[in-house]
């Protein structure tokens, strides 16, 4: 009986075995899905301004109340959260795209190459990420999407530093061996059998590189590098209620609100996920 | 020794000249170019491109690259684009201001953090989940809210420390504290939550190994054990995460002093982004990286001295 159980219960990933991995998951996906159908159900335009109700608290007509110019702030952070949450997960697949192909290159080499591959890495990862991300943004201009690229080409570095290990203690597993032997070609038994074996630190990694990117867009819009004015932007809505902080402080609140929510969201799911990753690795700015 | 010195100080130029070359690639890979950015909308396109052959930007690339990088080896980044002043005098001013930003706040961070986790290894279950929640909440703190909302209570609320605004170290040791306080404080917190994580799995490790189990034998007293033999042990992975601490916190720190308006690289790097002034970015590319790189292998000695594996190497 127990042992029924049991094999249902290994159908369940872990991180949904605790309630904080719940709460961290399901918390995502509604905020997800709520703010990329934002622009159909908002009670207001995001541009849509009141100007007699301005910096008001929360009330029935304007939930999370209003900011300087009187817009709403409940419809602001929802639909600002689109282009974050989009952004983000272009940067984690640009750093899996680099990172994953060299970790396992430098597993099934060792030796020389994986030695040159873990001198690049150790070097890009001692770039300081974020004047390297303005400095792109004063050369390239500001437009996220490629900004968030070159920001997933520095958490490769890292992602590699970090998940190097995992996949060559994987290697180690005497089916991959038997594999080899039985004839099946290097790609192969990478997709088949060493990858899979690293799902787990892998979707680790990728909930909290993907927080940090969620982190990194919103500093980067504190900086006045988001989306331009009427768009929200939580990072400008941060800074927006710092500049109102002497009369107006609930505006901290809602502002407040969204990447918490994010960070912790996904920090939760990761650190559930794979029981505590031994390495911090990456972090957030 | 000299061998893992050496090894270390060749990754760290290494990572200066990738800095650059990353820089120097993406400044050329724009249609922006130097000409246009000088003379402003209102020029013509004739204009701008006499301005850009004076400026020598329609050479080669490799031969810009070359001469640029000789450049940079004698520290000569140039001219700024928008006021025409000599990048490095602008830059080597703010520099101590970032520099000791960040300094303090790895600091900050270490001693709290090694605190913390000391305290979540040797305590029971009740404190190291506390410490754990405390470190997971922190993480997920982005530092430009939590500076708001220390302004708020400390410096609007409570009138106890200056909300903007930096006093040099010239100016007395007590008002430079006070200016940096808030910042540093900001920053620190989120470098604690990995720290004291480091710190407490190090610390555990330390005190299930083998050595520490003969000096109980021994009737060695238990403060001892903890706070001397173990924290030695477990200090190396502290000594170790310190490091990228500190590029994590200079990052935090160009955020962080735009909210308190302080002097430093930070905003040099925001008027650079926001104007297009390409030798002040390659400028705070490379000396912010240079900061960072220097950093790292002073912590690398420290942990040469600490760890008596690496001594001998």
């Amino acid at each position: 009986m127990s042992s029924i159980r049991q094999a249902k219960q290994q159908r369940i990933p872990a991180f949904l075995r605790s309630w904080g991995g719940v709460f961290g998951a399901g918390w995502l996906i509604f905020m997800f899905l709520a703010s990329i159908t934002a622009r159909w159900w908002r009670p207001y335009d995001v541009a849509e301004q009141d100007l007699i109700a301005r910096l008001q608290g929360p009330s029935s007509e304007y939930w999370l109340g209003t900011d300087a110019v009187g817009r709403d702030l409940f419809s602001r952070v929802f639909t600002a959260g689109a282009l974050p949450l989009q952004a983000s997960a272009v940067m984690v697949l640009v750093a899996f795209g680099i990172g994953l192909p060299l970790i396992l290159i430098a597993a099934e080499r060792g030796g020389r190459v994986e030695e040159a591959i873990g001198r690049f890495a150790e070097t890009i990862m001692s770039l300081p990420s974020t004047v390297i991300l303005l400095a792109a943004i004063g050369a390239i201009g500001n437009r996220i999407y490629p900004v968030m690229m070159i920001f997933g080409l520095l958490v490769s570095a890292a992602l590699y530093r970090i998940l190097i290990g995992v996949a060559k203690s994987s290697r180690q597993h005497l089916y991959i061996d038997a594999a080899r032997v039985d004839g099946m070609g290097s790609i192969r038994v990478n997709l088949a059998h060493v990858l899979p074996s690293m799902a787990r630190p892998i979707a680790v990694q990728a909930a909290i590189v993907y927080a940090i990117g969620l982190l990194i867009i919103n500093g980067l819009a504190f900086l006045g590098f988001g989306p331009g004015e009427p768009q929200p932007s939580w990072g400008f809505m941060i800074k927006d209620a710092s500049d109102n902080i002497f009369n107006s402080p609930w505006m901290m609140v809602p502002s407040r609100r969204r990447p918490l929510a994010h960070g912790h969201g996904g920090e939760c799911a990761g650190r559930c996920a794979g029981r505590t990753p031994r390495h911090p690795g990456v972090h957030p700015p | 020794m000299p061998l893992y010195i050496a090894k270390r100080l060749a990754i760290g130029v290494g990572t200066i000249w990738a800095a650059f070359t990353l820089t120097f690639l993406l400044v050329h890979s724009t249609d922006n170019s130097p000409g246009a950015v000088r003379l402003g909308m209102g020029a013509t396109p004739e204009e701008v491109e006499v301005e850009n052959e004076r400026l020598g930007w329609n050479r080669p690339l490799l031969t810009q690259y070359a001469d640029d990088l000789g450049k940079m080896v004698r520290l000569d980044f140039g001219q700024s684009l928008i006021n025409r002043g000599d990048v490095r005098d602008q830059l080597s001013d703010r520099l101590p201001v970032t520099a000791s930003i960040s300094v303090l706040a790895t600091l900050l961070a270490g001693i709290v953090g090694t605190a913390l986790g000391v305290v979540a290894a040797v305590r029971g279950r009740g404190t190291a989940k506390a410490v754990n929640a405390f470190s997971g909440f922190s993480l997920s703190i982005p530092s430009f809210w939590l500076g708001v909302v220390l302004v708020y209570f400390f410096a609007i609320r409570l009138d106890l420390l200056p909300a903007t605004g930096y006093s040099r170290f010239s100016e007395g040791v007590g008002s430079w504290l006070q200016s940096l306080a808030l910042p540093v404080i900001t920053l620190a917190i989120g470098g604690a939550a990995v720290v004291a994580r480091m710190a407490a799995s190090g610390m555990r490790e330390a005190l299930a190994r083998e050595y520490i189990t003969t000096l109980r034998a021994i009737g060695t007293p238990e403060w001892r054990i903890r706070y001397i033999h173990a924290l030695r042990a477990a200090s190396l992975p502290v000594v170790g995460a310190l490091g990228v601490q500190f590029i994590v916190l200079f990052g935090g720190s160009v955020i962080i002093e735009n909210l308190f308006a302080l002097p430093g690289i930070g905003q040099a790097a925001l008027f650079g982004a926001t104007g297009n002034d390409f030798p002040i970015l390659i400028g705070v590319v490379v000396m912010s990286t240079a900061v960072v790189v220097i950093t790292n292998l002073v912590l690398d000695l420290l942990t040469a001295v600490l760890d008596p594996k690496l001594r001998t190497r």
